[in-house]
């Protein structure tokens, strides 16, 4: 085929949020997006699913939602924007740090979940927003994924909440908080 | 009735889609068909096969230039390249307005590019 059908744009979008993390565009899979229901307009390229919505991306990427709407750009058949709501949850597979390391399982949740093509930032908001990941847990009004950068950012009222396991060898909590400190001793 | 029928779509003189099945009853006169086994190809302005759906049993509507297939039957749409494959229950395809609606257990499988983990190089 010449060119991709809009709902192959919309899953290289989705596949292209994980190539941030040093992940190259190798192998093809079969990718399904499942309903109950969907309308698709071939000649503007808007698609929408609504329903049960469930995309598998195998071990890169799953988003589970009410209602998912991929919206084209103005007079072009780019995409626009990507719109999850209702329940969404999504998880994404990321490479270890180290080679032979597990891959890294981070998993967002919201009520709505938008993809902005043009800045490339998924901003998740609505009801408990959260960002689930190995190192912690981060809560926030909104909680924004620049896909270019990797980073997460929150806005408004955030709590971080860092896994404990990250200080097992650190040496940060191994002094007894109430202990006296190393000083001199009377002798 | 008719059975074992096809038929070819054109508009100025370029061919929009090719249609075959089993049987076709006509209703309301001539302009729409009850038709089983129906099976459809569509072509790009290119002249390229798009798509191609079929779908057991299904009412074809014929308009000026274009068709519309509604049925409470399945559908299955595959792209000519094989990278795009939708299956659903209850349909309404609109050709001329290019506008599909699949109202139940819609699955539509793409093949997509996945990522290899440049570490593993």
């Amino acid at each position: 085929m010449a060119k991709d059908s809009f709902p192959m744009k919309v899953l290289r979008s989705l596949a292209g949020i994980l190539c941030a993390g040093g992940w190259l565009l190798a192998q093809e899979a079969r990718a399904p997006i499942e309903s109950d229901w969907a309308e698709m307009d071939l000649k503007a390229g808007a698609y929408h699913y609504v329903g049960n919505v469930r995309v598998d991306v195998p071990g890169l990427l799953k988003l589970t939602c009410g209602d998912l709407l991929a919206q084209p750009q103005k007079d072009t058949n780019r995409l626009d924007s990507l719109i999850a709501t209702t329940n969404v949850v999504i998880e994404i597979v990321r490479p270890g740090r180290r080679p032979g390391d597990a891959p890294v399982v981070i998993r967002a949740y919201g009520e709505r979940a938008v993809y902005t093509a043009t800045n490339e930032l998924v901003t998740l908001s609505g009801g408990d927003t959260r960002v689930v990941a190995p190192q912690g847990t981060m809560r926030g009004t909104n909680v924004i994924y620049d896909v270019a950068t990797g980073r997460v950012r929150s806005t408004g009222h955030q709590i971080t909440e860092l896994n404990p396991e990250l200080f097992r060898n650190s040496g940060l909590f191994r002094r007894a908080t109430n202990s006296t400190a190393v000083g001199p001793t009377n002798k | 009735m008719v059975k074992n029928w096809n038929f070819t779509l054109q508009k100025q003189g370029q061919t929009h889609g090719r249609f075959r099945g089993g049987k076709a009853v006509p209703v309301n006169g001539l302009r729409a068909f009850d038709v089983e086994q129906f099976h459809v190809d569509t072509f790009r302005t290119d002249g390229e096969l798009d798509l191609t759906a079929e779908s057991p049993a299904c009412r074809v509507f014929l308009t000026n230039d274009s068709f519309v297939v509604t049925s409470p039957d399945t559908l299955r749409v595959v792209q000519a390249d094989g990278r795009f494959e939708l299956t659903g229950e209850g349909f309404h395809w609109d050709h001329g307005a290019q506008r599909l609606v699949v109202s139940n257990r819609v699955k539509t499988v793409l093949r997509v590019p996945l990522p290899r983990n440049d570490q593993e190089k």
